[in-house]
Parts: C-alpha cells; sequence; structure tokens
C-alpha cells in the first residue's frame, strides 16, 4: 500500500487524504514538498527559524483544511500559494517587529534582537559568502519582485505557475521578474566583478 | 523574444541565483509538525463549554463590567437618599381624603344608604316595589367647623376622584358608601350605585314607577320629620 501511494502524482495524493483520510498521502507530500517550500520561504524572509515555521504552519493548513483543495488546480501551485501568503504575513510582522526595535535606539534600558547566524545552512557551504551576499541583496529588493524572482530563477516553476501562485496575470509576472532582476544586478555588480 | 532578450541581458543574476545553494528542512521537522498537530487537535477537543465558562482572555473585562455594576447598583441605592426623611414623599392617605371628602357633601337632605340594606331594598324593589330605605343622618346639628373645612376640599377631592376613579372606588367599598345627590347624576342616584366588590354588586335603574314610590316614601318621611319638629315646637 505504502509502496503504492508512492506511485501516486501529488493531486491523487491529496484525493486520497481527502477521500479516505489516509494520513500516509499526507505525509508523503510532507516529505516530497518540505525541502522546497523551506528553500523558497528562506530565501523570502532570510530567517530559517521563521522559515521553518512558516512551512510547519503551511502543511498544517494542508493538513487540516484539506477538503478546500480543488483538484482543477495544481497541487504544487496551491500549497506555494498557502506558503507564499503565510510568508508575507510572517516578513510583514517581521518588519513590524524591526521598527518598534530601531525605535528604541537610544534607550538605555531597551534590550536589542542579535540574529542568531548559527541556523544559516548557507554559511556553511563553500559558497557561503556569496549565498549570504546574494541573500542581502535579495532581501534588499521589494516584496513582490523578490517572491516572483525566487519561484522564477531559485524553484524554478513555470510563468503560468507563478501567475497562479500570485494570483496575477502572466504579463505582471514577467514584469515583476524583470524588475526584480534589475534590482538584483544593481546590487550584485560587485560580485559580478569578482567573478569576471 | 523579448523574454529571450531579457533572460540573455540578466544571465549572470538567473545564473547566480540557481546556484544558490539548497536550504533543507531540519532533521525534526516532521517529529516537530505531528507534534503541532497533535496539539492542536487536543486543543480543538478541548469542549466549547469549557471555552464559555472560563475563557481566560475575558477575564479582566468580566471583572471590569462587575466592578461597574457594583459601583452603578451602590450610588443608585445610596442609603443617605433612603433614610433621609425629607426625600421620602409622604404616602397619600386615600382612605381618610374619601371619607372626609364624602362626609364634606352630606347636607341635611341627602339620604345615607345602608349597603346591606341597599340589596335588600333593591330585591324588594324587584319583587313587590317595596323599598327599604333607611333616611341617613342629619348633619346640620354637628361638626359644623369640621362641615367648613370640608367643604373647601371639595375641589382638591373632587380632582383626586377624577384621576383616581378605579383606585377611589376600590377604597370607596370598604366602607359604608354615601353617594350624594349633588354630586352624582340623577340617573346614578337614583339607581343607587352600589360598588363594594365583596357583595353582589349591581347597579339598578328605577323605572318611573318605582321612582314615583320612592319619591312617595321621601315625601312621607320628610312630613313625618316635620310632625316631630312641629311637635316638639
Amino acid at each position: 500500500m505504502n509502496r503504492n501511494l508512492r506511485e501516486l502524482s501529488d493531486e491523487e495524493l491529496i484525493l486520497e487524504y481527502q477521500q479516505n483520510d489516509n494520513v500516509q498521502a499526507f505525509e508523503i507530500l510532507v516529505q516530497k514538498y518540505k525541502n522546497p517550500l523551506t528553500n523558497f520561504v528562506y530565501r523570502f524572509l532570510g530567517d530559517y527559524e521563521a522559515c521553518v515555521d512558516v512551512v510547519q504552519e503551511t502543511m498544517i493548513k494542508v493538513y487540516r483544511y484539506k477538503d478546500t483543495y480543488s483538484s482543477v488546480a495544481k497541487f504544487s501551485t496551491w500549497i506555494y500559494t498557502i506558503a507564499g501568503n503565510l510568508a508575507r504575513t510572517e516578513y510583514r510582522r517581521q518588519r513590524r517587529r524591526q521598527f518598534f526595535s530601531i525605535s528604541d535606539v537610544g534607550d538605555e534600558h531597551k534590550t536589542f534582537d542579535i540574529p542568531d547566524e548559527t541556523y544559516r545552512p548557507d554559511v556553511i557551504t563553500d559558497s557561503g559568502i556569496k549565498d549570504e551576499i546574494i541573500q542581502k541583496a535579495l532581501l534588499k529588493v521589494s516584496d513582490a519582485y523578490r517572491e516572483a524572482v525566487i519561484l522564477r530563477d531559485v524553484q524554478g516553476l513555470s510563468y503560468e505557475e507563478i501567475a497562479e501562485i500570485l494570483g496575477v496575470n502572466e504579463g505582471t509576472v514577467k514584469s515583476r521578474i524583470n524588475r526584480g532582476r534589475a534590482e538584483l544586478q544593481i546590487l550584485l555588480k560587485d560580485i559580478y566583478n569578482e567573478s569576471r | 523574444m523579448i523574454q529571450y532578450d531579457d533572460e540573455k541581458k540578466y544571465e549572470d543574476v538567473i545564473r547566480k541565483l540557481k546556484n544558490l545553494s539548497k536550504v533543507d528542512a531540519p532533521d525534526y521537522f516532521e517529529a516537530d509538525l505531528k507534534r503541532r498537530i497533535n496539539a492542536e487537535e487536543t486543543s480543538d477537543k478541548k469542549s466549547f463549554w469549557d471555552k464559555l465558562i472560563l475563557p481566560s482572555r475575558l477575564i479582566p473585562s468580566a471583572g471590569l463590567a462587575a466592578a461597574a455594576m457594583i459601583i452603578f447598583v451602590m450610588i443608585t441605592l445610596s442609603p443617605e437618599e433612603m433614610d433621609n426623611p425629607f426625600l421620602i414623599e409622604p404616602k397619600l392617605r386615600e382612605d381618610i381624603i374619601e371619607n372626609s371628602s364624602v362626609e364634606g357633601y352630606l347636607d341635611k337632605d341627602e339620604v345615607r344608604i345602608d349597603v346591606g340594606s341597599k340589596e335588600k331594598s333593591i330585591e324588594k324593589l324587584d319583587a313587590g316595589k317595596r323599598i327599604q330605605e333607611s333616611v341617613g343622618e342629619t348633619k346640620s346639628g354637628r361638626d359644623e367647623p369640621t362641615m367648613m373645612m370640608k367643604k373647601e376640599n371639595v375641589a382638591d377631592d373632587k380632582l383626586i376622584a377624577e384621576t383616581d376613579a378605579a383606585e377611589t372606588e376600590s377604597t370607596l367599598t370598604d366602607s359604608v358608601q354615601i353617594t350624594p345627590a349633588s354630586v352624582i347624576p340623577v340617573e346614578t342616584a337614583s339607581g343607587m350605585a352600589i360598588t363594594k366588590q365583596e357583595l353582589n354588586f349591581r347597579q339598578v335603574q328605577l323605572n318611573a314607577q318605582e321612582q314615583q314610590v320612592v319619591d312617595e316614601l321621601r315625601n312621607k318621611m320628610q312630613l313625618n320629620e316635620q310632625k316631630k319638629v312641629d311637635y316638639q315646637k
């Protein structure tokens, strides 16, 4: 049975979970999507702990609201939409928190949140420094452009899928991607010079 | 073609992004996910009544509301106002007012009809047109100063009688009712309105024949009175 489930497509797995309440089907979907979603959300947020939390929240939403999935859409599109919405919410929350912590500067009794870099997986790789620079540059790109660029150039999704995830038409997606790339090019100019 | 050009233009950026190291989920991801799902399920199983009885976030506001209620009650039922005799409106002694007012109307010629005898007289009128009536006590000889005072109260008493008609009726009927002919319309007076609730309440309209009998009796009584006065003289 388990072997058969692994042969099923994503859409078949979610249907199996919907109709038969088969938790194994859900677990297979979790195994399949946990890494791509973690990569996507991490590149968008730049905070590994928050990213794991968002991906887990995405999985919980799939678990609880499985019946809201319609077989008309692709499962990957649906789960990326959920993750994207949650990531955007978390990003806004982080920005608000950052704003308040910055506004506290000058008060000697206040404490500051120092980002914990120990969980950053890209730091420990060979190209860790470059990755870190690219990540910082990505975080400086506008939210809407950044999401589109990550989905296209990091996750490798099609324009059609991205349009569905973001809820905009393909033309808008292409426009956002190009603008995002342009912003990144300016931000990463130094790295290009180094690599040439 | 434009798209291809764009991709050419940003070729380096695209390459850099594609070469970014992949970030994977931690090892504890699934175990932690299961723990969170189980935790949510158990919190969902908490019954509706449990949530309703003690929703912790509502405790401060409920306490505040209760305190406000207590303060409101304490202000509205302040003992200072309760105990201050000058702020208490005196109760209206309607029975006294009614009795005095009715007595005020009494005149020499007016007839006091005993309620007990009223029924009898009505029955007798119906049966054989025999009417038993008792002549009212004449008040000419006594309480003249009291009469003066009582007459002053006539206007006020009339007002009370008009506004509290129903209430007055019930208080009046506790004792013998006196119906002065000068206040009550002739039809009602001749009809001998009895309003005492404990008795079998009846209002009788006398016909011309009966009225004639009553008048004759009254004339006889007046003649007797006259004779008595003449005899005494």
